[in-house]
């Protein structure tokens, strides 16, 4: 590897580094902000302000009752549809607080696996061990990482805003929310393209240590 | 049963009256690669390698490699 490319290597490293140090002490402090923050939420629910973010779809229909809307779309008069990102505010409860909390978490938790195996991939290119057997099962785990995080993240969102839903209600004034899922599919296949990856590496580094030993 | 290439430097550092490090100083090979050579944990030998090691202790390849059976 040139000086460039290692000096490069040491920068992405101390940048993963920061992130990691960020991250760790976020993934501790986070849910006693969240216990803390929900504890000190209003009572009254219209005072509350949660502005909890969460994905769903939804349907806003014209001046028709709920009722009517969610017997038949066209009937109903129906405005507008779709599916993004809906800041629930003022909840009867604090479930959907704690369950976004929650759900927050075990992405970071998530993300921090991926993580720690970048910081330990880049720590051994930088020692010049780019060619190392680890290397290949670190790119595999980050591979299964990205499939993962692509496939229960949706998941999460999806019966985290049933749930939801089933706190605050699915039909309020015209307005219908479901819980929505999407699938990233380009998430997934570039999660198992990596972990393709990772065995041209694991052949490379066989080969490199048959090399080690041609003496 | 398999068998192996088993490189007999051992026995021809003795025959010679040779030190690993004065033959690593006159092929070139490192004292870590020799090291690999006399441990058997050599998976190939270049040419070049060979011809070096059999110049410095004046003999024939088939002095130098011996197949053996292991197991």
């Amino acid at each position: 590897m040139s000086t460039t490319e290692n000096r490069l290597a040491r920068i992405v490293k101390r940048f993963l580094d920061i992130i990691w140090y960020a991250l760790i002490f976020t993934a501790v402090v986070w849910p006693i902000a969240v216990i803390i923050i929900g504890l000190s939420k209003p009572s009254d629910p219209a005072e509350r302000h949660a502005d909890i973010d969460t994905f769903l779809s939804f349907k806003i229909y014209s001046d028709v009752s709920t009722e009517l809307a969610t017997q038949s779309e066209n009937a109903a008069g129906l405005l507008i549809r779709g599916k993004g990102m809906v800041q629930l505010n003022n909840t009867p409860s604090l479930l959907a607080w704690y369950l976004s909390g929650a759900i927050t978490e075990i992405m970071g938790f998530i993300f921090l696996f991926g993580l720690l195996q970048m910081r330990r991939l880049f720590a051994s290119v930088i020692k010049g061990e780019s060619f190392a057997r680890e290397n290949a099962g670190r790119i595999k785990t980050i591979g299964y990482v990205f499939i993962g995080w692509h496939i229960i993240y949706p998941l999460l969102q999806y019966f985290g805003g049933r749930i939801m839903l089933n706190d605050i209600g699915f039909n309020v004034q015209g307005i219908h929310l479901h819980p929505a899922f999407e699938l990233n599919v380009g998430g997934i296949f570039a999660g198992f393209a990596i972990i393709v990856l990772s065995g041209v590496l694991r052949e490379a580094a066989s080969i490199h240590h048959e090399q080690s030993l041609t003496v | 049963m398999s068998r192996i290439i088993k490189i007999n430097l051992d026995l021809l550092l003795v025959q010679r009256k040779m030190s690993l490090t004065e033959l690593s100083n006159i092929v070139g090979i490192t004292m870590a690669n020799l090291s690999i050579l006399k441990r058997g944990k050599a998976r190939a030998i270049r040419f070049s390698t060979l011809v070096a090691l059999c110049e410095a202790l004046d003999c024939e390849p088939g002095d130098l490699l011996q197949l053996e059976e292991t197991g």
